[in-house]
C-alpha cells in the first residue's frame, strides 16, 4: 500500500537507517572485522602456525566430541519434550516448559557452580563418585554436561510452537490410515518438523561450541587436557599471544558465520526467526 | 483428557522429558540451593552482603541497566529500520543482529577489549578524547549491550511485522499526528513485547561472563561483576561462597521472570478475549 | 458536505485500481460503492478519505480541493473493515481518541471530553459498556463502537468499508436500518463499500457500481435494477438473462436497440404448449427444460435452447408438479420487460 504510516517522512527515515547502521557497523561488524585482522596481524603463515599448535588442535578436538556428544541428546531430549507438550494436554504442561526454558536464564557462571555441587568432590555425589572412582568434574564428562544444560532449550524451544501449529490432524489422518505409531512418527511427523529441528540443532551446536562461563568452571581448565575452544582462547589471551587467540577465536568465527548462513536460509524456507530465549 | 488418547508417544516422551529436566536441570539447580541452606542464615547473610559482594551487585546492576535502557532504544529503533524501511543492505543489517548471538561470549570480549584497548581501533581515537572504556565500567557496559542486543530486536521485530496498519490509519483519520499515533497507540501495542525483551536482556546482562570479564578491569570494589565472584569463590575452594552468591543470582534471575510473567499478563489482560 | 471526485485514477504497479472515476455525492445522501472484489472501490473510499494519493484527478470538500490534505485534516470519519478498535484501550477511550489528540486551542475539556462520549455512546446505544475493552464485546457492538469512534469528532463525511461484512445475517440486517436511520437523523453525507448487492438496494439513496477500476453506472436502486447500462450491471444487482440481439432473429422487438438484450428471470412465463402461437407484445423463446433448482417460493428453470441459455423463475405453488426435464417449453416475455444493453 502507498499510504503513509508513521515515520514514513524522509528525514525521519534516512535518520534511524543511518543511525542503526553506524551502530551496528561500529558494535557488531567492526569486532568480526578485528578478529581477522588481529589474527592474521603477523600474516598468513604466522596465522596457520598458531592455528596448528598441538593445544590449540586439542581445544579445537575437545569442542568437536563435546558437540559430537551433547547436540544429538539434546536433539532426541527436544524432539521428546516437544512431542510431549506440543501434542498433549497433562496438568503441569506449563509448568514443565517454563522448567526447560530455565537455562536461557540462568547466568553460565551458576550453571557451572550447579554442576559442582553435583558432581564435584563436595557436591552431592561426589563422595559416592570418588569411592567408585568416577571422575566427572575436571573431565570431558562435565564439560559435556555442563553443555547439555546451557543447551537444553534450545532444539525444544523450536519445535514446540511449531508442532502446536500444526495441530493433531496429520498424525491422527495417519493413525486411521492404519499407520503404526512409529511409522506415523517418522514418517509424518518428522517431515513436517525437519526444518524447524534443524533449525533447533544448529542454534544449539554454535552455543555447545561457544559456551565459556559454565564449562570454564567443570573443566578445570587443564591446558592441552580439558581446555575447549572458547577456554583455549582465554588462556592464550592472559598469555599475551594474541596471534594465537585470534587464530582460535577466529575458528569460533567461522562457526558463527556458518550458523548465521544457515539460519538465515532456513529462515528463508519459512522457518520462524526469534533469538535464543525469546 | 477424558478423551482416549489417540496418538502415540506419550509416555514415552513425557517419561523421557521429565527424567532428563530432572537430572539435567532441575538437580543442579536444587544443588545449589541445597549448599546455600548448608549455611546458617547468619553465615549466609554475612557473605552475600559483605562490602565486595554488595559492590559486584552495584556494578552489574547499574551497568546493566544502561546496557539495557540503550538497548531498550537502540534494538527498538534497530527492529523498527528492519520493519519498516526497505532500503540496500537491509538483509545484511538483518543477519548482523544475530552475531552477538552467534559469536562466543569469549570471543566478544577478547575482541571487545582489543577494540577498546588503550591502542585498539576504537580505543586510541577515544583515549585521546579522554574516554577511557576498556577496564572501566564503561566497558562492561559495551560489552553487555553488544551480547543482549539481539533478545529486544527479535522480540519487538515479529509484533511489529504484524501491527495492522489500519490502526495507524484508524489513528491518522482520528485527527492524531504521526507523535500522538506512536505514544499512545504502536508503543502500548508493542509493549507487551518490548517489557519481554527488555526484562530478558537485562537477566542475560545479570548473567553474563564471558563477554565481561576481558574487558571489566576485575577490580574488587570497583569493576567486578557478581558472576565473577561467583567465579573467584570457586578458585578459591570457598564453595560456601559460591554457593551463596550464586544462590543470588538465580534468585534475582527468577524473581525477574516472574514479575516479568506477571507484568505481562497484567498488561495484556484486556487483549484477549474473557 | 458535498462531495466531488474527479477524474480520480490510480495504478498499484501493473494493477489499474481505478480508472478516471467522476462521481458527484450531494449532502446527506447515503451511496453505496458498489462491486466485486478488486474493482478499486476501497481505493476509492480510501482516496476520499485521504489514506490513499490519487495518481490524477481531485478530491474537492464542498468545492475545495482537498487531494493532498492529510487524512488527520480531512475531518473524516473512517469505519474500517476489521473495525481498527485499539485493543488497548477501552471502548471509552477509544471513541475519546479523536478528542484526546486534538491540537491543544481546540481540544476540549476533560469535562467536555466525557459529556461528548457519553453522548455518542448513548446514540450508539452503548452507554453500559463504556469500560469495556474490545476483546469483550459482540461484533456488532465492536461495530457501534467503530461507529461512535468515527462520530465523535463530528465528521464532514462518513465512510464505511465493508461494515456489516465481519457480521452474521441477523445482526447484519437489523444494523443496517439502524445505520440508515441514524444517518438519517444526522443528516450525514455517507458513503459506503459493499460487494453485497442487497445491502446496498436496501438502504442507498444512490449506488455507483465499479468493476475493474471504471465507474459503470450510477443511480437510485430502482434505476439501476430496471435500467441497467450494460450486461455487467444487469447481471450484478440481481440476476437476468443477457441475451446477443442477433440470436433473437425475427422474433426482436421494434424498440431494442442495443446489442445485448436482458430479461429478469421473474419476467418470463413458461408454458409447455409450445403449439399455441406467442400471446401479442410478447417475445417468445423456445427449448427445452434442461435443470431445474427449488428455491422456496419460486423453482428456477433452465432453459436449454440455441442461442443461449435462460433461467425461468416459476412461483412455487404447493400441489402443483414440477415441469420433467427434457420437457419442450416456450417462453414468452413481455416487450415492455426486455432492457437493451449497450454492452
Amino acid at each position: 500500500m502507498a499510504t503513509k504510516r508513521v515515520g514514513d517522512q524522509k528525514l525521519v527515515r534516512r535518520l534511524l537507517i543511518g543511525a542503526v547502521a553506524i551502530i551496528a557497523l561500529f558494535l557488531i561488524a567492526a569486532p568480526l572485522l578485528a578478529i581477522l585482522s588481529y589474527a592474521l596481524a603477523g600474516g598468513a603463515g604466522r596465522y596457520f602456525e598458531s592455528l596448528l599448535t598441538e593445544d590449540t588442535l586439542h581445544a579445537v578436538k575437545l569442542s568437536v566430541i563435546t558437540a559430537l556428544i551433547a547436540v544429538p541428546i539434546n536433539t532426541l531430549f527436544g524432539i521428546a519434550a516437544a512431542w510431549a507438550i506440543a501434542k498433549f494436554d497433562f496438568p503441569g504442561r506449563r509448568f514443565l516448559t517454563a522448567i526447560i526454558e530455565l537455562p536461557y536464564s540462568i547466568s553460565p557462571i551458576v550453571a557451572g557452580v550447579a554442576y559442582l555441587f553435583v558432581f564435584g568432590a563436595q557436591g552431592l555425589f561426589g563422595p559416592w563418585l570418588q569411592a567408585n572412582d568416577i571422575k566427572i568434574m575436571f573431565a570431558l564428562p562435565g564439560i559435556v554436561l555442563a553443555s547439555l544444560f546451557v543447551t537444553a532449550p534450545f532444539v525444544a524451544r523450536e519445535l514446540i510452537p511449531l508442532l502446536e501449529a500444526q495441530g493433531r490432524e496429520r498424525e491422527e489422518a495417519g493413525i486411521s490410515l492404519g499407520a503404526s505409531g512409529f511409522q506415523t512418527f517418522w514418517r509424518i511427523s518428522l517431515p513436517g518438523m525437519r526444518w524447524a529441528l534443524l533449525y533447533g540443532i544448529i542454534l544449539c551446536n554454535a552455543r555447545v561450541f561457544g559456551e565459556f562461563g559454565a564449562v570454564s568452571i567443570v573443566s578445570g581448565n587443564v591446558r592441552g587436557e580439558t581446555n575447549t575452544l572458547p577456554l583455549h582462547v582465554e588462556l592464550l589471551y592472559q598469555d599475551h599471544n594474541s596471534v594465537g587467540a585470534f587464530a582460535a577465536a577466529s575458528v569460533l568465527m567461522l562457526i558463527a558465520v556458518f550458523t548465521l548462513v544457515a539460519k538465515f536460509l532456513l529462515e528463508r524456507r519459512g522457518v520462524r526467526r526469534h533469538a535464543e530465549g525469546t | 483428557m477424558p478423551q482416549r488418547r489417540i496418538l502415540p508417544g506419550l509416555p514415552l516422551s513425557l517419561g523421557v522429558t521429565l527424567v532428563y529436566v530432572t537430572l539435567i536441570i532441575a538437580l543442579p539447580v536444587a544443588a545449589v540451593l541445597l549448599k546455600a541452606m548448608s549455611l546458617s542464615l547468619g553465615e549466609f547473610w554475612n557473605i552475600v552482603t559483605s562490602p565486595r559482594a554488595l559492590s559486584t551487585y552495584r556494578i552489574t546492576i547499574l551497568c546493566a541497566l544502561a546496557a539495557t535502557l540503550f538497548n531498550a532504544i537502540f534494538g527498538f529503533a534497530f527492529a523498527w529500520v528492519l520493519v519498516r524501511y526497505d532500503f540496500p543492505g537491509k538483509r545484511l543489517l538483518d543477519t548482523l543482529v544475530d552475531v552477538p548471538f552467534a559469536l562466543p561470549t569469549a570471543v566478544a570480549g577478547v575482541t571487545l577489549t582489543a577494540l577498546f584497548a588503550k591502542n585498539g581501533w576504537f580505543g586510541a581515537p577515544l583515549a585521546s578524547i579522554g574516554i577511557e572504556v576498556a577496564y572501566t565500567p564503561l566497558g562492561i557496559i559495551i560489552a553487555m549491550i553488544f551480547t543482549s542486543l539481539p533478545f529486544i530486536v527479535r522480540t519487538v521485530q515479529p509484533v511489529l511485522e504484524e501491527l495492522d496498519p489500519e490502526f495507524e490509519d484508524a489513528a491518522s483519520c482520528l485527527g492524531a499526528g504521526d507523535l500522538d499515533t506512536m505514544r499512545r497507540v504502536i508503543l502500548p501495542l508493542l509493549m507487551p513485547a518490548l517489557l519481554a525483551g527488555i526484562s530478558f536482556a537485562f537477566v542475560r546482562c545479570l548473567g553474563e561472563f564471558g563477554a565481561i570479564i576481558f574487558i571489566a578491569g576485575n577490580q574488587p570494589l570497583s569493576t567486578e561483576i557478581t558472576s565473577l565472584l561467583a567465579f573467584i569463590r570457586v578458585e578459591e575452594f570457598d564453595y560456601p561462597g559460591a554457593a551463596a552468591i550464586a544462590t543470588v543470582m538465580l534468585l534475582a534471575s527468577l524473581t525477574i521472570l516472574i514479575l516479568t510473567s506477571l507484568a505481562q499478563s497484567w498488561y495484556g489482560r484486556h487483549l484477549t478475549r474473557s | 458536505m458535498t462531495l466531488h471526485i474527479d477524474s480520480v485514477s490510480k495504478r498499484f504497479g501493473q494493477y489499474q485500481a481505478l480508472d478516471s472515476v467522476s462521481i458527484n455525492i450531494p449532502k446527506g445522501e447515503l451511496v453505496a460503492l458498489l462491486g466485486p472484489s478488486g474493482s478499486g472501490k476501497t481505493t476509492l473510499l480510501r482516496i476520499i478519505a485521504g489514506l490513499e494519493t490519487p495518481d490524477q484527478g481531485r478530491v474537492l470538500f464542498d468545492g475545495e480541493d482537498a487531494t493532498d490534505v492529510a487524512p488527520r485534516y480531512r475531518q473524516i470519519g473512517f469505519v474500517f473493515q476489521h473495525y481498527a478498535l485499539f485493543p488497548h484501550l477501552s471502548v471509552f477511550e477509544n471513541v475519546a481518541f479523536g478528542l484526546r489528540v486534538m491540537a491543544r486551542e481546540a481540544r476540549p475539556s476533560e469535562e467536555q471530553i466525557r459529556e461528548r462520549v457519553s453522548e455518542i455512546l448513548k446514540l450508539v446505544r452503548l452507554t453500559n459498556l463504556g469500560e469495556r475493552f474490545p476483546a469483550q464485546l459482540s461484533g456488532g457492538q465492536r461495530q457501534r463502537v467503530a461507529l461512535a469512534r468515527a462520530l465523535v469528532i463530528r465528521p464532514r463525511v462518513l465512510l464505511l468499508d465493508e461494515p456489516f461484512g465481519a457480521l452474521d445475517v441477523t445482526v447484519r440486517t437489523e444494523l443496517r436500518r439502524w445505520l440508515r436511520e441514524l444517518q438519517q437523523e444526522l443528516g450525514l453525507t455517507t458513503i459506503f463499500v459493499t460487494h453485497d448487492q442487497e445491502e446496498a438496494s436496501a438502504i442507498c439513496d444512490r449506488i455507483a457500481i465499479l468493476n475493474e477500476g471504471k465507474l459503470l453506472q450510477t443511480g437510485s436502486p430502482v434505476d439501476l435494477f430496471t435500467m441497467p447500462a450494460t450486461s455487467f450491471v444487469a447481471g450484478f444487482l440481481g440476476s437476468a438473462n443477457i441475451l446477443a440481439r442477433e440470436s433473437l432473429g425475427a422474433g426482436a422487438p421494434v424498440g431494442i436497440s442495443g446489442a445485448k438484450v436482458a430479461f429478469r428471470p421473474a419476467d418470463g412465463k413458461l408454458s409447455t404448449s409450445a403449439a399455441a402461437p406467442a400471446p401479442g407484445g410478447h417475445l417468445r423463446l423456445s427449448g427445452t427444460i434442461q435443470h431445474r433448482e427449488f428455491l422456496g417460493s419460486i423453482v428456477r428453470y433452465a432453459i436449454a435452447r440455441t442461442g443461449g441459455e435462460v433461467q425461468i423463475d416459476a412461483p412455487f405453488k404447493a400441489g402443483e408438479a414440477f415441469i420433467a426435464p427434457g420437457t419442450e417449453v416456450a417462453v414468452d416475455i413481455p416487450h415492455d420487460a426486455l432492457i437493451s444493453l449497450n454492452s
